[in-house]
């Protein structure tokens, strides 16, 4: 029995004086894994920046566990769970694996820090033995492990991520796609921008497809992988 | 970060000092019997500021450069570990000052008086390395909260006959403290480098000020009643108790400014100084951290003001020069930016080459700025990270991510 944990209705939102989204909405349900996908430009980063709160909307609401929260700072949503890993992973090159781990906490107890860092370093050994290294020196697969941990250090109830097979190897992505996988079986909902639909669809739940601002199509996964149009436009289809 | 985009960063603050170069020639003056203010165009006064300056660092990349054509070896890859910063305890800092302490007392008055100064600047190069350092602002006119500092100390001299120098330190730390919130407002809340340009603009327009004000006596400048300056305590000559004054202060600002950067506080400037954009996705107050670091480091700024007052007995507008935020700058760079016994070593050796060596060449004083000049545009591409420079700023500089 699914409920709805966050929802963004008819968003418009640009930035200067064009529109990126036209009266966009999109939802995700308690459980689920929804994929966000669309060409370069069609507005997913967007999207998700209207969610986490680091681009203001123009029109329309967004919604957290029934309560509009469409003008909560970034810091407030974070602290209600609702956490971005970022596009780029943007974690801080110059600062230690640690360090980057520590950043992630700044909205919670910090009492809880060491606990959740032991935790962190459980999950992914290959942090734990690259904890004094810089950021910056990790390779990109860690880099983006390091940006998935940094994002789970700040507990999320809702965890949105940008892209994060970018530029990795096949065998990466397929391990990063696996770890969402796992994050979401224990019971956090996981919003999924990609690039990489192929995979996402493979794992998500549920998906949308954005194209120049617009909801072109809605569906399971498994009904975009075998759709046509889809293939064709999307997935670089045979 | 390359040698290429630091250069770059640079360009707009080059067009800047090109367009207010012209202002150099002018001579904003008071005439004392009238109080009319007068303007006029000084031609020997912009010259004597450039010669002085142009050739400085001029000299200064040269140099830099054709050591750098010299110095073909490899760089040693970092071994990328920040536990360096271990050395940077507060251990290191309570030798320091304790040595300091107590030779001082069985130095010479004049040799006191040095020390004493070597003091102020260690507080001052600590402070401004809060901003420039730990949350990387770039401030290019920090004198004016020393100023305010100096001028706070005086002020309530004169409004209050005796008021103890005691509590004259703390009230410098909050007004230049709140001076440096009302400058910093407008512009932290933008990214970029305002702050450098504000506070340039700020000062230059202080010192103005001080020149112009009745209250403050222009530039003739502005004595210090003895009963507001520090005091002679039992066996202790006034000049040895302002030493213990700046010592002390010294050590409790080492500690607090320690404390901080160890803190979460400080771990959100660092945060913003690496990647401001994502700082803020981490819920990160950046507005509100970067105005704290401002604040406290003009609130330092304003209690080395204040303890050069009451211990010099005499405050007058060139406390806000632009030499004397470039002088501090200076430090920080040569000792290492946001490293903190890199500020310290920095301010010493900046403070006692040159004070040292200008009774022997007494060419020097006039020198000065074409020294500072060379020698930030020598550590800028030799060794940037400074003296006693932290690994991380050494890694950017080397292009290490
Ligand atoms: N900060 C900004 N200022 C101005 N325009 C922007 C900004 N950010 C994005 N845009 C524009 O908004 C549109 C949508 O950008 P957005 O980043 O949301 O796309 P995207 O779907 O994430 O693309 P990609 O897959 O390439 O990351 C683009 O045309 C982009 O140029
Ligand atoms: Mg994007």
């Amino acid at each position: 029995m699914a409920t709805e944990i966050l929802s963004m209705e008819s968003i418009r939102a640009g930035y200067g004086p064009n529109d990126v989204l036209h009266g966009t909405s999109l939802r995700v349900d308690s459980g689920e894994i929804v994929a966000l996908l669309g060409g370069n430009g069609a507005g997913k980063t967007t999207t998700l920046g209207i969610l986490a709160g680091t681009v203001a909307p123009r029109t329309g609401t967004v919604r957290w566990m029934g309560k509009d929260i469409s003008r909560h700072s970034i810091a407030d949503r974070l602290r209600q769970g609702l956490v971005l890993c970022p596009e780029g992973r943007r974690i801080f090159p110059r600062l230690s694996v640690e360090e980057n781990l520590v950043a992630g906490t700044w909205i919670r107890d910090p009492k809880a820090t060491p606990r959740k860092i032991r935790e962190a370093y459980d999950r992914f050994p290959i942090l734990g033995q690259r904890r004094g290294q810089l950021g910056g020196t990790l390779s990109g697969g860690e880099q983006q492990l390091l940006a998935i941990a940094r994002a789970l250090m700040s507990e999320p109830k809702l965890l949105m991520l940008d892209e994060p097979s970018l530029g990795l190897a096949p065998l990466v992505v397929e391990r990063i796609f696996s770890i969402l996988v796992e994050i979401n079986a224990c019971g956090t909902p996981v919003l999924l921008v990609e690039q990489n639909a192929n995979q996402a669809l493979k794992i998500a739940h549920r998906a949308y497809v954005l194209s120049t601002g617009t909801l072109v199509r809605e569906g399971t996964g498994q009904e975009l992988l075998a759709s046509d149009e889809i293939r064709r436009a999307y997935l670089g289809g045979d | 970060m390359s040698t290429a985009a630091t250069l770059r960063r640079l360009v707009p603050l080059a067009l800047l000092a090109i367009l207010t170069a012209p202002f150099l020639w002018f001579h904003f003056d008071t005439d004392l019997t009238t109080g009319t203010p007068l303007l006029s165009w000084e031609p020997s006064h912009g010259w004597k500021f450039l010669k002085v300056v142009v050739p400085g660092f001029a000299t200064g990349a040269l140099v830099a450069f054709l050591a750098r054509l010299w110095d073909r070896t490899p760089r040693t890859p970092l071994v990328a570990r920040a536990s360096h910063e271990v050395l940077e305890t507060p251990w290191m800092v309570l030798v320091l000052v304790a040595t300091l302490s107590v030779s001082g007392l069985f130095l010479s008055p004049k040799g006191l008086s040095m020390g004493t100064f070597v003091a102020i600047y260690m507080l001052l190069a600590l402070g401004l390395n809060v901003t420039i350092g730990f949350t990387g602002l770039l401030v290019l006119g920090y004198s004016a909260f020393y100023a305010i500092g100096a001028y706070t100390l005086a002020l309530l001299s004169q409004a209050f006959p005796g008021f103890p120098v005691w509590l004259s330190l703390p009230a410098a730390f909050v007004t230049a403290s709140l001076a440096g919130l009302l400058v910093g407002l407008p512009c932290l809340r933008l990214r970029g480098d305002y702050l450098a340009i504000v506070t340039l603009g700020f000062a230059e327009a202080l010192r103005e000020i001080l020149r112009n004000l009745a209250i403050t006596r222009g530039d003739k400048g502005f004595p210090i009643a003895s009963t507001s300056q520090f005091p002679a305590i039992g066996p202790l000559a006034a000049k040895q108790v302002a030493w213990i004054a700046a010592i002390a202060t010294l050590a409790l600002v080492c500690l607090a400014v320690h404390r901080l950067y160890h803190s979460r506080t400080g771990r959100a400037w660092i945060a913003i100084r690496e990647d401001e954009t994502a700082a803020a996705m981490m819920g990160i107050p950046v507005v509100r951290q970067k105005l704290l670091a401002f604040a406290v480091s003009a609130g330092v700024g304003g209690l080395g003001g204040a303890i050069f007052a009451g211990c010099w007995g005499f405050v007058d507008p060139s406390t806000a020069s632009f030499e004397q935020s470039v002088l501090v700058l200076a430090m920080v760079i040569l000792g290492g930016i946001g490293s903190l016994p890199g500020s310290l070593l920095g301010a010493a050796v900046l403070y006692l080459v040159p004070t040292l060596l200008r009774d022997q060449i007494p060419a020097i004083a006039d020198y000065r700025l074409f020294f500072f000049g060379s020698i930030l545009v020598a550590m800028m591409l030799l060794r940037p990270q400074g003296l006693l420079g932290s690994p991380r700023h050494r890694l950017e500089m080397e292009g290490g991510s």
